[in-house]
């Protein structure tokens, strides 16, 4: 058996023009318990463990019973502070979130996992004349951030808007593109090939995970389960699986259980996207760094097309950024792009990514 | 707790229950199964502080602000409930057993959620409110020729169980089975009647969200700086939460009562989505206990015209029929929208000549009105989820047919 306690506390200062618009506080508790009996797992969420058995569902369960957790205690959580917004020359909507996590998990082996991590999360918007530009992502040191955001929005702001006529190469700098590009290989969508990475595709990079990339790292998921560092994709796609999914298609876990409060569900640590055939930003005549599109959360992820449009970008010319790009469409299919797979030779660290920016209409 | 907060000038109270059940299936075969059950509550203090919690030993911990922000108050009192159950395995059983003998793969979902809230204020208002809503999500995959497609159905209801509409499913999954191996269209500058789906989508994502009045007192949207705008004699656009099969509420979450508004007349901005903090209230809605309400739309309607689906076919000569939407996205400042169609058809000399794979359709809110033709007299509800500022509500639009020249 498993039991968990997860205690969230979240802070968040909402910021309007400098001023606070909203200061939001949260605390949410949560027990949960899994165990299994007659190739079935009892998964029960509730506020607290007298509750169990009432909230208590059942799943089909490929396995003999749970196995048991790693322990461990890790305790990354960062001290109380007040955030401030950046100051900024322009109008501007600022939002702070801190997430602290406290995951007390024990099974019925003695085995007891103590973690504590904090995150932030910021989401940001400045006005440029008659346009916005967004930027948005996650850390775990705010303050060395805010400087870093400080300094990309005073580039901004001293460009002007261009407009781009022909077709000029694209490089993807937006983690929620690298999201949805890489749940491509969960188990689960290639054994059931409702994706396309299911049907032996030439992908030309390497994808790497690596649960201490960046803080707070990661050492255990969901399932009670050690993370691993270890290659998704690299000459072949090597599917990941929580727990449940593992023992569905009779595989070994990859410690990629990411789902409470679900009974089951797929996701990563950290990863590393690189490759071989880089382009030099100084060596192109015009490449156009899109840091933020419109459509991602539409495409058809399942066949891979991807339709969209950058809603703001940045235009350089021979590695010097020249102007502001606005509304410029971007149609591929992931197929197609990763055959050859052209990145930039330039490493950005997106969230929960560190990536050679993927770049399209080559 | 209450009585703690009588303290303070200005406060708002939320005890909320919400109870979500649901069952995930892929291919036949149940995955995953939630059954959650939340008792929280949330506390707003002179309009700018928010703390919740779903833990009784903190609900002590309340610290004062300093800040004080003006908020329109209801004094209603009332009681609303809509409380039902549904088995959802009978529910998934008919589907399963529908899609049994068609070679496609599939993930099924199937949920329902239960919502009581209690609210009370400093003004006095004394509301208790229960919504139900349950629904069906399916993901139809298909694949030959080495290509796979996906189309979605879906079936939302907040007053009564859902019924499977067999008919339309088989419908979908012809079309499905009809995708491999075709084109993309390419709808530059093209005549195009947008199905009622899609035309909900537009109404809701491009103008519903600019009109939100925290974006237009925040200059985040389009109107705040064209709020003289004319947007095309066509568009008469109104939203009313009692309209709705699935966005629908009696009061908002600030005590509020829906009623009909009408935003645009004509062309013309009469109105704006408000919540207590930005307006005269009746449109705050709020996920869950974790959150303090925000200006939200229910359900948006775009007046119908008086033409039949068949003459707008004729009316529109050359062009393409875009059906069904697979989401979308709108920058509410620049009025600059994105969506994408499931699958469109072809129109050449005023009838349909076949099926094409769907496609995005862009455009700015200030100008695509202007270049509304006609629209029919037919209307449908379409149903989804809305998320701004991380919190999704449930939504429905219910619009026409609507043809539109030069795309």
């Amino acid at each position: 058996m498993h039991k968990k306690r997860i205690k969230t506390v979240t802070k968040e200062w909402r910021f309007f023009n400098n001023n606070i618009e909203y200061y939001t506080e949260n605390i949410d508790v949560k027990y949960i318990r899994k165990r299994v009996k007659d190739n079935k797992l009892f998964f029960s969420v509730a506020r607290n463990e007298k509750d169990f058995e009432k909230f208590e569902i059942s799943l089909p369960f490929n396995g003999k019973d749970l196995p048991p957790i790693s322990t461990g205690s890790e305790n990354q959580i960062l001290k109380e502070e007040s955030v401030e917004p950046i100051s900024l020359d322009a109008q501007s909507s600022q939002i702070y979130k801190k997430v602290d996590t406290c995951v007390y998990f024990e099974d019925s082996y003695g085995n007891v996992i103590d973690d504590k991590k904090s995150l932030y999360k910021y989401s940001i918007s400045v006005e440029h004349g008659e346009k916005e530009i967004f930027i948005e992502g996650t850390c775990y040191d705010i303050r060395e951030k805010q400087k870093e955001i400080e300094k990309f929005v005073n580039l901004i702001l001293d460009l002007k808007e261009v407009k781009v006529k022909e077709k000029v190469p694209v490089a993807i700098i937006h983690s929620e593109f690298y999201n949805y590009f890489s749940e491509a290989f969960f188990g689960p969508n290639i054994e059931e090939k409702t994706v396309w990475a299911a049907f032996n595709p030439e992908i030309n990079l390497v994808i790497e995970e690596d649960p201490e990339l960046m803080k707070p790292f990661t050492r255990f998921d969901d399932d009670g389960l050690k993370t691993k560092r270890k290659y998704i994709v690299k000459e072949k796609i090597k599917p990941v699986y929580d727990l449940y999914f593992a023992y569905k298609y009779n595989k070994e876990p990859t410690g990629n259980g990411f789902h409470d409060p679900l009974p089951n569900g797929i996701g990563y640590t950290y990863l590393k996207i690189y490759g071989e055939n880089k382009l030099k930003i100084e060596e192109l005549e015009k490449v156009i760094l899109g840091y933020y599109f419109i459509g991602l959360h539409t495409c058809d992820w399942n066949s891979g097309f991807v339709d969209v449009v950058i809603d703001f970008g940045i235009l350089y010319e021979y590695g010097t950024p020249t102007g502001l790009v606005f509304k410029v469409p971007v149609r591929f299919y992931l197929k197609d792009v990763l055959k050859k797979a052209t990145l930039l030779d330039k490493k950005y660290t997106l969230n929960n990514f560190e990536v050679y920016p993927l770049v399209v209409n080559v | 707790m209450i009585e703690k907060l009588k303290d303070f000038d200005l406060w708002d109270f939320w005890e909320e229950k919400t109870e979500l059940r649901g069952i995930e299936y892929k291919n036949g075969e149940i995955v995953n199964k939630i059954n959650i059950y939340e008792n929280g509550i949330g506390v707003r203090i002179n309009g700018v502080y928010y703390y919740s919690t779903n833990s009784g030993e903190e609900s002590l911990k309340i610290k004062p602000p300093k800040t004080k922000v003006n908020i329109r108050q209801s004094k209603e009192r009332g009681r609303f409930i809509v409380d039902y159950d549904v088995d959802l395995e009978e529910v998934a059983k008919d589907i399963i057993y529908f899609l049994k003998d068609e070679k496609i793969k599939y993930d099924l979902q199937v949920a329902i959620r239960r919502k009581k809230v209690f609210y009370t204020n400093s003004a006095g208002c004394k509301i208790t409110q229960t919504l139900t809503y349950n629904g069906i999500f399916l993901s139809l995959y298909y694949k030959e020729r080495g290509e796979l497609v996906m189309i979605a159905f879906k079936d939302r209801h907040c007053f009564k169980p859902v019924s499977v509409d067999f008919e339309k499913l088989e419908e979908k999954i012809k079309i499905l089975k009809n995708l491999p191996g075709k084109k993309h269209p390419n709808i530059r500058n093209k005549r195009l009647i947008l199905d009622p789906e899609i035309c909900d989508l537009l109404i809701h994502e491009a103008y519903g969200h600019a009109l939100e009045k925290d974006h237009i007192e925040k200059n985040e949207s389009v109107f705040s700086r064209n709020r003289e705008a004319f947007l095309g004699e066509n568009v008469t656009i109104i939203e009313n939460p009692l309209k709705a099969t699935w966005g629908f509420y009696m009061y908002d979450d600030e005590g509020f009562k829906a009623k009909e508004k009408v935003l645009i007349k004509n062309g013309k901005i009469v109105n704006f989505i408000e919540d207590g903090r930005y307006g005269e209230g009746g449109h705050g809605r709020k996920e869950n206990y974790k959150i303090y309400p925000i200006p939200r739309m229910a359900c948006t309607i775009l007046e119908p015209g008086d033409y039949s689906f068949e003459e707008m076919v004729e009316e529109l000569k050359d062009g393409y029929i875009l059906k069904g939407f697979a989401g979308g996205e709108v920058n509410p400042k620049s009025g600059y929208f994105h969506f994408m169609s499931e699958y469109a058809y072809e129109v050449k000399n005023g009838e349909i000549v076949g099926s094409l794979k769907g496609t995005a359709f862009s455009d700015n809110i200030l100008e695509v009105g202007k270049k509304i033709v006609v629209k029919s007299k037919e209307v449908e509800e379409s149903t989804g989820i809305c998320g701004k500022d991380n919190q999704h509500v449930p939504v429905s639009a219910i619009c026409p047919y609507v043809l539109i020249e030069n795309a």
